[in-house]
């Protein structure tokens, strides 16, 4: 995706056809825009608007007879229709570098710096001082034909230009009051949490890992506990129970959800067990009926690892009502992410509440007075304002990865029994967030060869279950039992996933797989 | 002795001219020059804005954004643009 500034001749031309018809570069550019042809943001300088609206004053007082006024009315809504239309203000940065014989033209390309763009002009000084920066709309659009088209995988770059300026925003607001640790915003973003998912509490930290940690120590898990668990799966999951000094007791999953298979879990259970840890993988809860029942008979306690999954639900329910205490994280790459590291955890249980509150902050009721051993695990507040400033348009994006999940799997179904893959199966009693849309595979290097020579970006979730991995060799798990996850560790393979994949993009990602 | 008058509003400048008009017995000279610029009603203006603003801008020369005349006109726009 490319950003690019325009410079005021060229929005100029964009709102005149006389223009236009003397610039061809220009119309192509403008058409491109009108289109949103190769996904490209443009943006006005922050500092060129005033200017913009003194030269199509100054040139309308040529030729209109009419008051300043009226004028000066039709003038804004042209520069209105131009930001409606999806033109975007760049602020100029504080770290400019003030040329002072242009200090217009070197405030325009420090907006540019800003937002990693190049400046659009027809301005022969602006693309002789700056020949890295400024370009003439012909060679733009030149350089723009030799790019081969590539499609992201999590589309975060793009998210974050459409969200800009909320993000600024929020983001502003914590430097300016330099409340960077436990600043409003973190308990702001808690009670969003807590609106969005019905739960009692919301608790925000530093990671989805520290999440399960203080989960883990809430409940008071003692070293030589057994945590029963799911060995396909990301790490933390089961190392953050091996880092408590319990025992990671892995059961075997379901060949179509990839999530944990209920059915073996009770066959797991000793008398040390004392806890379940399910997982939703790639944002599909898993069977937590069959779980929670389990549970209840042997007296054990649930922590839900939704670190893929915030907003998925279960029999029409948000998952923190399945479980006694959910835990999920915002890195990045998930539904919701953050810029950063960061986690929450979520519960209706007021004791585990009040506890895991104290553990985030060093174990401590007030400050210098320290109940529990704890952790340094908060949000930072930085982190907060971005996901405030990404959270309300969270459940639209939950909404889009459906569509498109829905899209991808009626494609893959249209090629019937000739295509090589088979999607992950979703159950029609809960709904998931579709962190990642996987599929499986016999012949997955090939088709990730194939893919990777049309640009098309895939992942693999995950190549090696747990109890495979170097740091649990002590535990003596045998293949033989895990039969299930050792052949999706070698079948599975995610396709790009994100609110943001093109209609376009989703058809020719499944041509090249299943072609 | 030569005096030029820049007049915008129509009623101001037919009214001055019928004034001076009563001098021209006594040798003065009147030429008036009417500017060929368009009067749109606000009509013509929220319905075809775009139009006229495409119309008007067709003959901007890209040359003006770095002459002096716009640093100096920049300058005055400020006071121009409140004067109604």
């Amino acid at each position: 995706m490319n950003n690019v500034l325009l410079d005021n001749n060229i929005l100029i031309d964009f709102l005149s056809e006389e223009r236009l018809a003397k610039h061809p570069a220009s119309r192509q550019l403008y058409e491109f825009f009108l289109n949103q042809h190769a996904n490209i943001n443009y943006y006005i300088s922050s500092s060129s608007i005033d200017n913009l609206e003194f030269i199509l004053f100054h040139e309308l007082k040529k030729h209109l007879a009419n008051s300043n006024k009226q004028i000066l009315h039709i003038i804004h809504l042209a520069i209105k229709d131009l930001l409606q239309q999806g033109i975007k203000i760049a602020k100029t940065p504080s770290y400019i570098d003030i040329n002072y014989e242009d200090i217009e033209g070197s405030q325009v390309i420090a907006s540019a710096i800003g937002i990693n763009s190049l400046v659009i002009t027809r301005d022969e000084g602006m693309l002789k001082k700056y020949p890295d920066i400024a370009i003439k709309a012909e060679t733009f659009l030149a350089q723009l034909q030799e790019l081969i088209p590539s499609i992201d995988f999590a589309n975060l770059r793009k998210q974050y230009f459409q969200l800009q300026p909320k993000i600024e925003k929020q983001m502003d607001e914590v430097l300016n009051a330099t409340s960077f640790i436990m600043g409003n915003k973190v308990r702001e973003l808690e009670v969003e949490l807590e609106h969005f998912t019905g739960a009692n509490h919301g608790i925000t930290c530093s990671s989805g890992t520290d999440a399960l940690l203080l989960a883990m120590m809430a409940m008071d898990i003692q070293p030589g506990d057994e945590i029963i668990t799911t060995p396909f799966t990301f790490i933390a999951t089961a190392e953050t129970v091996a880092l408590m000094k319990a025992v990671p007791v892995f059961v075997d999953i379901d060949p179509s959800t990839l999530n944990i298979d209920a059915s073996l879990i009770e066959s797991a259970i000793t008398d040390r067990t004392k806890a379940i840890i399910p997982v939703s993988l790639y944002g599909q809860p898993p069977d937590l009926d069959e779980i929670n029942q389990i549970a209840r008979k042997h007296d054990l306690k649930v922590i839900l690892d939704g670190a893929q999954s915030f907003g998925a639900t279960y029999k029409g329910k948000m998952e923190v009502h399945h479980c006694d205490i959910y835990v999920t994280s915002f890195f990045p790459a998930k539904p919701l992410g953050c810029y950063g590291d960061g986690g929450a955890v979520l519960t209706n249980d007021d004791g585990y509440a009040e506890k895991i509150r104290m553990l985030r902050v060093h174990g401590q009721n007030r400050r210098y007075h320290h109940q529990y051993i704890g952790m340094g695990g908060r949000l930072d507040t930085l982190q907060a304002a971005v996901l405030l400033a990404k959270f309300p348009q969270y459940p639209m994006e939950i909404s889009l990865r459906q569509k498109i999940a829905d899209k991808y799997t009626q494609s893959l179904a249209s090629f019937g029994s000739s295509a090589s893959v088979a999607p992950v199966v979703q159950q029609t009693d809960r709904t998931s967030v579709w962190a990642q849309y996987t599929v499986l595979t016999e012949h997955r290097d090939q088709l990730q060869v194939r893919l990777r020579e049309h640009n098309i970006p895939t992942a693999v979730h995950y190549p090696k279950p747990l109890f495979m991995q170097d740091c649990f060799k002590y535990l003596g798990c045998a293949v033989k039992d895990f039969p299930v996850s050792v052949s999706a560790a070698n079948r599975v393979l995610s396709l790009p996933m994100n609110p943001l994949v093109e209609t376009s993009d989703l058809t020719f990602i499944v041509d090249v797989l299943c072609g | 002795m030569r005096i030029t008058l820049d007049i915008d509003d129509h009623t101001v400048a037919d009214e001055l001219l019928h004034v001076l008009k009563q001098y021209c017995h006594r040798g003065v000279i009147i030429k008036s020059k009417v500017d060929s610029k368009i009067l749109y009603t606000d009509e013509e203006l929220r319905h075809d804005w775009r139009a006229v603003l495409s119309k008007g801008l067709g003959g901007l020369s890209d040359d003006y954004y770095k002459s002096d005349s716009y640093k100096l006109n920049r300058a005055a726009f400020s006071l121009e643009k409140i004067d109604e």
